[in-house]
């Protein structure tokens, strides 16, 4: 008996062992999991951000001048007011939503319509009226990060992006 | 169950590979996971890196829209300053967060065809650029990364002041006529069109030519107000010259009608005479009549047959009466038909019966009047001396009443009896007779009203007719200006310029105005003041001296040479021209070797209508043989109330008092930005035997 039954010693290391590896494997399935989360979320901000930034300029350059007197400069958030030469585009004007809210876009008499998704917020957002010459050359500092109401850390993730356009009529 | 155990059991060295196994496994999921997260923070700062190149190539855009000549770095980093982009400097970078970033600009070069090219290529496109943003960054794991992006710039929106042609020379301060600028040296031959070239400074023979108005044949006038001869060509008499003077003779000095009439002003009235009727009384009272005048009832006329002077006579019978005045008169009228007659009375007078109780006095009048019916007492012509007592008869000849009578008409001859009686008693009667009553009246032949004055009279013959007028004849010239012009061009075989114009004349207080002309009179020029113009009002034209001063200015390009003179009179002055003579210059020699070695002109200043222009590139064309130069230099100047205000210095492409020599173009300095005029300058030089040629000029702005 003493030579072929189990000892308490042997059962108790065999039972830390088995423990040992169910933890590392529940860690590295959280891990993983993680990792995912995080991957979206920075996909999503930076995906979202690129969106705004390539439309913004587009609409800029496009655009015929800028409405000084009706832009917000230099404040968040700001506020940017479009003249156009075709009626159903004119005046376009880029602005959040609300304060640190989506981006959105309204030409003319059309409803306003935003270029981001809902699970991001602009929480910074900043034109500059940088015009030397004749051709209006506005500054745009962008800051966006994904919503984040309960504050896991695992999907905080922001970016900030700065350039300029120049309007090209 | 040992066994069992023994063989089918799991050791502890199995578990511990199954371990490492998964151990192995779950690290290489691991590692694939965050490689993962590192390229999705390579993607975000890609992202970041890409905004901020494309924030330099936008600002340089922006500072591109402001003004092209800001482009001037190879290697310049930019900044906002007074929130607009500017250049940071020569080889400066900046650093935004952990990005690095270097703009860098290369020139462009293109080939014949402008196409761009590989460099150095036909030429280098100052108005392109290549502009190239490398943003920069080292990540986490410690490579540095890179964005690069370049664009091409021009300067597409801008304008050009272009001057090709200064062939209408100096004298323009602001730019109106394309064809002219400011001041130049004088070293300087613009009287071609299209091109600026150094002037000859040595001309290698001076002539003239003498027009002595010998010939008539040789010119072209109207005979009838110039004459050519002895020499002169002079203002021809039109005979209408002369004047009337002397103070006319009174009108009543010509006894005669036909002296009278022939006076201007003066006319000729006929005289006559007449004399009342039936003075003598001896059958009838005709003619006559009688009235009672005061104190009707006791005063009575009539005429009596006999014991007259002789037979018939009037009178008139006062019965007295105290404190009465008791009067009576006969009258006849009797018409002048001419002014002013001389008239005479006669008569006969006599009291025939007289009472004296209670006369205070008693007289005979007579009268002169041109009012019938009861005289004005104090008018009387004759009155007899006061009544005393019985009178035989009396007589009156010839009394003189030339002043009663005046203009022709109706007058009345008046004989009247009056006593005037007191208080006292016993009045008795009184008679006054008349007889041979009668008024001669005459009147002679005059000549009467105010004749003209003499200097009315214009002609000889009228102004002799009048007495005390004479006429003096004087020659008078037309006053029309005419003119007189060699029929036929002078003409040679070249001329570098005109020298000089000179006139020999006898104007006596007149003036003689110059045209000239270079085709054959087909057009007339004169000088206005700043250049040669076309002739188009009356009086452009000018004198001899202003010709002379501005004559080497007139076109040389035909060789050819026509001038016209206006004889200037006021009608008195005798203008004549004796001779005419102009000098040239003959380049036959071909030029060598006789240009100026410099010169230098100013154009006008060019109103941009900015208020703040961007002074940008200069370009130019030339021809440059070989031993010339041109240079040129700019500036620029505020406007000041409508006129450039202070100017800048000269600038070339490296500042102040350096100049321009390519003439493909090159940035002028934004120093000269900010201002509405500009002005450019042009050094031409050369080694006296070669002239660069400046043929355009062109100054970018906007």
């Amino acid at each position: 008996m003493s030579k072929n039954g189990f000892t308490l010693i042997e059962m108790l290391i065999y039972i830390a062992i088995i423990g040992g590896i169910l933890a590392s494997f529940v860690s590295f399935s959280l891990s993983i999991s993680n990792s995912r989360n995080k991957t979206y979320v920075v996909q999503e901000v930076q995906a979202n951000t690129r969106e705004a930034l390539s439309i913004i300029t587009q609409k800029i350059r496009s655009a015929s001048g800028v409405n000084i007197t009706n832009s917000r400069f230099d404040v968040d958030p700001g506020y940017l007011y479009l003249t156009n030469a075709s009626t159903t585009l004119n005046p376009t004007i880029i602005r959040l939503n609300h304060d640190n809210g989506v981006v959105e876009i309204k030409e003319g008499a059309n409803a306003s319509t935003t270029i981001m998704a809902d699970e991001v917020r602009v929480i910074n957002f900043i034109f500059a009226n940088l015009t030397g010459g004749s051709r209006e050359n506005i500054g745009i500092n962008m800051t966006v990060e994904y919503g984040n109401p309960s504050n896991d850390p695992n999907f905080a993730y922001s970016q900030s992006l700065q350039t300029s356009v120049s309007v090209r009529y | 169950m040992s066994i069992i155990f023994v063989k089918k059991g799991q050791s502890i060295l199995e578990v511990i590979l199954a371990v490492a196994i998964f151990g192995l496994i779950s690290a290489a999921l691991m590692t694939l996971a965050t490689g993962g997260f590192t390229a999705l923070r390579q993607g975000g700062e890609q992202t970041e890196a890409e905004a901020i190149a494309q924030d330099a190539i936008e600002g340089v855009r922006s500072i591109r829209d402001d003004a092209w000549n800001n482009l001037i770095y190879t290697t310049s980093s930019i900044n906002i300053s007074g929130n607009k982009w500017i250049f940071s400097g020569e080889n400066t970078t900046s650093t935004v967060g952990k990005y690095t970033r270097t703009i860098s600009f290369e020139n462009i070069c293109r080939d014949a065809s402008n196409t761009i090219a590989t460099c150095p290529g036909s030429y280098t496109d100052i108005e392109s650029k290549k502009v190239i943003v490398t943003v920069t960054w080292q990540t986490s794991g410690g490579a540095v990364n890179q964005v690069q992006q370049s664009t091409y710039l021009t300067n597409w929106d801008s304008r050009e002041w272009t001057q090709t042609d200064w062939s209408g020379g100096s004298g323009q301060a602001v730019w109106s006529d394309a064809t002219r600028y400011n001041t130049d040296d004088g070293n300087l031959n613009f009287g071609t069109n299209g091109q600026i070239g150094l002037g000859t400074n040595s001309p290698t023979t001076f002539s003239t030519t003498t027009w002595p108005f010998t010939v008539a044949g040789d010119y072209t006038y109207n005979s009838s107000k110039i004459s050519v001869a002895s020499d002169l060509a002079s203002l021809a008499d039109t005979g209408a010259g002369g004047s009337c003077s002397g103070t006319p003779n009174a009108c009543s000095t010509f006894g005669s009608g036909g002296t009278c009439l022939a006076q201007t002003g003066c006319a000729w009235t006929l005289g006559g005479s007449g004399a009342t009727t039936n003075p003598s009384f001896d059958s009838t009272i005709t003619g006559w009549t009688y009235a009672d005048w005061e104190s009707a009832s006791r005063v009575s006329g009539d005429r009596q047959t006999t014991g007259g002077n002789p037979n018939g006579y009037i009178r008139v019978v006062v019965a007295g009466n105290k404190n009465s005045t008791i009067s009576g008169y006969w009258q006849q009228p009797f018409t002048t038909s001419a002014n002013n007659p001389a008239g005479t009375v006669s008569f006969n007078w006599r009291i025939p019966t007289y009472t004296a109780a209670a006369i205070s006095s008693f007289y005979l009048y007579v009268f002169v009047e041109s009012t019938s019916g009861a005289p004005t007492l104090a008018n009387y012509v004759w009155r007899s001396a006061a009544i005393s007592g019985t009178t035989n008869w009396a007589s009156v000849s010839n009394l003189d009443i030339s002043s009663k009578l005046g203009a022709a008409g109706t007058y009345y001859l008046k004989v009247v009896v009056r006593g005037i009686y007191t208080g006292a008693s016993g009045a008795g009667q009184t008679i006054g007779a008349f007889d041979n009553v009668s008024l001669n009246w005459t009147a002679a032949d005059t000549c009467t009203g105010t004749p003209s004055a003499c200097n009315t009279f214009s002609g000889g013959a009228t102004c002799a007719a009048q007495a005390g007028c004479s006429w003096a004849s004087a020659p008078a010239y037309p006053t029309d200006k005419p003119s007189i012009y060699n029929s036929a061009s002078f003409t040679t075989t070249t001329v570098g310029a005109w020298t000089g114009f000179s006139e020999v004349a006898n104007k006596n207080g007149g003036e003689i105005y110059y045209q000239l002309s270079n085709d054959d009179g087909a057009t007339w020029k004169y000088w206005n003041g700043s250049i040669w113009s076309v002739v188009a009002g009356a009086t452009d034209y000018n004198t001899a001296v202003t010709v002379n001063a501005n004559i080497s200015n007139f076109s040389t390009t035909s060789a050819k040479l026509m001038f016209k003179a206006f004889l200037s009179s006021n009608g008195s002055q005798l203008v004549e021209l004796d001779q005419v003579q102009i000098g040239y210059s003959d380049n036959a020699g071909g030029g060598g070797g006789s240009y100026f070695t410099s010169g230098y002109f100013v154009s006008s200043a060019y109103n941009t209508n900015l208020t703040s222009a961007r002074t940008q590139i200069l370009k130019w064309d030339e021809t440059l043989p070989s031993g010339s130069d041109l240079q040129l230099q700019v500036r620029t100047a505020p406007d000041s109330a409508g006129s450039p205000g202070a100017w800048t210095g000269w600038y070339g492409p490296s500042g102040a008092g350096t100049y321009f020599t390519n003439p493909l173009g090159a940035i002028i300095p934004a120093a000269l930005n900010g201002n509405k005029w500009l002005q450019y300058r042009a050094e031409l030089t050369g080694d006296g035997s070669v002239t660069p040629l400046l043929q355009e000029v062109r100054l970018n702005y906007k």
